[in-house]
């Protein structure tokens, strides 16, 4: 691995050797001591282009657990509305000799592009509606912790799925890993072709979570829709919103997973969020050392 | 000029698919014989191994950059860049800035082409300013030597200015020329939509925002009459019911874009942004689609759809980067390879649809082989090996795909 560009462009035993160094990882920052050398004099570059609080302080941190040098760019604080390219900006960030870059940007494609026209490593923070592989890889490594193995499990994807880079990171990972999946939501958002994936596609909300051992609810994300593909936030909540009636009625011990954050009421009641069987505050925690294995494992490729 | 050991492909020849020796005086063609029985005692002899010779080929989908985007390509660089290709005419889209929606512009551009190496025939708008509101006068620019009538780059969207138009055109025969687009489905896509646009996140364009279109392009052209071209047709949904069409007023007849005939998005799969078209390449499938319905024969003419864009344009994120590939150039090297040497067409074919084929769409004057006629050739050999380099770029624009690829297929020289 010298990128991670996306879950689509590594292997299964990519992504079991980054859960064997986070679990080790996950120790370390369990210690009174939650600092190790690895990264000294490695400088890495945090480019946000686009909003993002909990994705950003989560590679903050792994970084500096691993006692790499960071610098951190937003969009809002830069040049991008000066109109800069990409590329420009990058190169700029990069003659201050940085050895790695790790980017959030709206368009799909970015990081690829990007690699064919620089040198330094570059980790996916998501790009637009495309691929967000740090946070499949840590609901995946959070569904490890659950469930022990992937063979069997199934998972479902909750919302709008067009629209969710996490959904179609997700969707790689947990098949390259040997989990079944299945995606749910409004037909407005979900892709025709979706199952070309090899996913099972349902609009039925009850009849999903029946199936599922783990469910992935995701946020909706107006900001990402440039037209209606509902009508109302309460309609939708009325058709995919999950409770704790539909809960309590499927009379088993299902996995809640959240990418976050959360729109309380909305895709997810507070009583479902805040029950035992919601993981999501496992999926923060571990979302730290996922994310300092992948530096760590991409700077002993470089 | 003495072209030697020439294999004539031309259907419309009595010398068609024979090897000969071709003599041209002062721009018409002399003389034509058996190989050596033309004494080879002039000023420019031309013998190369595996020579063709065709009548001119003509490109009826070139994307005009001069006036008003230069940085793009001068007129002069799209000249050079369409002789390259083997084109001796190019009919440019009306998409300039100001755009051609009036006769004086193109009495200006006719002025500004006539020293350069090829042919220049030019599109008038539909509607002032291709803005798809109000009728561009058309007879003043079908009299000024406008080849037909189409906003372009702005595809028709309403059927009131399209039903206007058809009607009105039929006072002097005037063609109208579109891609079939409802806007309302291909807003903001980016590619096919396909397994492909899922895959790599890209919002996709479904086929049925050109079917659905032409289904009401048909429907108005069989109300209306008159002449109605539609290029690119690149949905299989299409094809399909333009080969159903059958209207005793009406003439349609259909282009075929090349890229879109010979790749499908799967080439899409590093976001190469130098693949990004509108309409999109379409999947596997519909490209098989395609090349069925152009093998039975749905297709009028081949055109390259060549659109040059800068570096500043190209070379950016995917979703961000504009559409169109530079494609005069290496038409014929991709056709060849992808259409030909596939088994797709014979050559035989792809030069019809390259050369006969656009003339007769568009009126111009038929262009023959033989003894007395003009000399208006292209010089081909389709076994010959190239590479496609920078050296063959003739404005700063570098967004083809092909660049650094050897290609079969080699354009001699173009006389016209």
């Amino acid at each position: 691995m010298r990128h991670l560009l996306g879950i689509k462009y590594i292997s299964e035993s990519d992504i079991h050797s980054i859960f064997q160094t986070a679990d080790n990882f996950k120790d370390v920052i369990n210690r009174p001591i939650k600092k190790v050398p690895s990264l000294r004099d490695t400088t890495i570059a945090n480019l946000f282009f686009e909003n993002s609080t909990r994705t950003r302080i989560s590679f903050e941190l792994a970084e500096k657990r691993l006692s790499a040098d960071v610098v951190n760019f937003s969009a809002s604080s830069s040049s991008v509305k000066k109109g800069e390219t990409l590329l420009d900006t990058v190169n700029n960030i990069l003659a201050m000799k940085v050895d790695m870059v790790v980017m959030r940007h709206p368009n799909p494609g970015a990081h690829v592009f990007l690699s064919k026209h620089i040198d330094a490593q570059i980790i996916n923070a998501g790009d637009g509606t495309h691929e967000h592989p740090t946070q499949a890889l840590l609901d995946c490594f959070s569904l490890r912790e659950k469930f022990g193995e992937f063979k069997g499990l199934k998972v479902a994807i909750v919302g709008d799925i067009t629209h969710s880079r996490v959904a179609l990171s997700n969707i790689f990972a947990l098949q390259k890993l040997g989990a079944k999946v299945r995606v749910c939501g409004p037909p407005t958002l979900i892709p025709k072709h979706i199952g070309s994936l090899g996913v099972e596609v349902s609009y039925d909300l009850k009849d999903t979570l029946r199936w599922a051992d783990a469910v992935n609810m995701l946020r909706i994300q107006l900001e990402r829709q440039d037209i209606a593909y509902f009508p109302s936030l309460r309609e939708y909540s009325q058709l995919y919103g999950l409770d704790k009636e539909i809960l309590d009625s499927l009379k088993k011990d299902l996995v809640i997973l959240h990418p976050g954050p959360i729109n309380r009421g909305v895709e997810i009641t507070s009583e479902v969020a805040d029950s035992e069987q919601a993981i999501i505050l496992d999926q923060v925690e571990n979302g730290v050392a996922v994310r300092m294995a992948v530096l760590y494992l991409l700077a002993g490729a470089k | 000029m003495l072209i030697q050991g020439v294999k004539i492909i031309d259907p419309e020849s009595a010398f068609h698919a024979q090897i000969c020796d071709l003599l041209i005086e002062n721009g018409i063609i002399s003389a034509i014989g058996k190989p050596g029985s033309l004494a080879a005692d002039k000023e420019e002899v031309i013998s190369e191994e595996g020579l063709h010779v065709s009548p001119a080929w003509v490109d009826s989908g070139v994307v005009l950059a001069d006036p008003g985007f230069e940085h793009k390509e001068k007129l002069a660089a799209l000249a050079k860049a369409a002789a390259f290709g083997g084109f001796g005419r190019v009919i440019c889209y009306p998409n300039t800035d100001p755009v051609i929606d009036h006769a004086q512009m193109i009495h200006a551009l006719q002025q500004r082409s006539k020293p350069l190496p090829i042919h220049f025939h030019f599109l008038g708008t539909i509607s002032k300013g291709a803005k798809g509101k109000e009728l561009a006068e058309a007879y003043d620019m079908q009299q000024a030597g406008a080849l037909g009538f189409s906003d372009g780059l702005h595809p028709l969207q309403s059927s009131g200015l399209m039903l206007r138009a058809l009607q009105y055109y039929q006072a002097f025969e005037g063609l109208l020329l579109s891609y079939p687009d409802e806007e309302s489905l291909s807003h903001g896509g980016q590619m096919n939509e396909s397994a492909q646009s899922v895959k790599l996140g890209l919002k996709g364009i479904a086929e049925i925002a050109e079917s659905s279109r032409m289904a009401e392009f048909l429907q108005m052209l069989d109300y209306a009459g008159g002449r109605l071209h539609v290029q690119p047709v690149s949905s299989p949904l299409a094809l399909n019911l333009i080969q159903q069409f059958h209207s005793p007023e009406a003439s349609l007849t259909v282009g075929g874009s090349i890229a879109h005939l010979c790749f499908d998005d799967s080439v899409l799969s590093e976001f190469d942004e130098n693949f990004k078209l509108f309409p999109p390449l379409r999947d596997a499938s519909q490209l098989k689609a395609l090349q069925k319905g152009l093998q039975d024969g749905l297709y009028d003419l081949l055109f390259s759809g060549h659109y040059a864009q800068s570096l500043e344009e190209k070379q950016l994120e995917f979703a961000r980067a504009e559409p169109g590939m530079l494609m005069l150039q290496t038409a014929f090297s991709i056709a060849n390879k992808h259409l030909v040497k596939s088994g797709i067409i014979s050559l035989d074919t792809l030069i019809h649809l390259l050369s006969h084929g656009p003339r007769k769409v568009f009126g111009l004057p038929s262009c023959s082989i033989a003894v007395g006629q003009k000399a208006e050739l292209t010089l081909f050999q389709p076994e010959a090996k190239w590479t496609f380099s920078r050296n063959h770029l003739f404005s700063p624009a570098q967004n083809s795909p092909f660049l650094g690829q050897e290609l079969e297929g080699k354009v001699l020289r173009v006389i016209c």
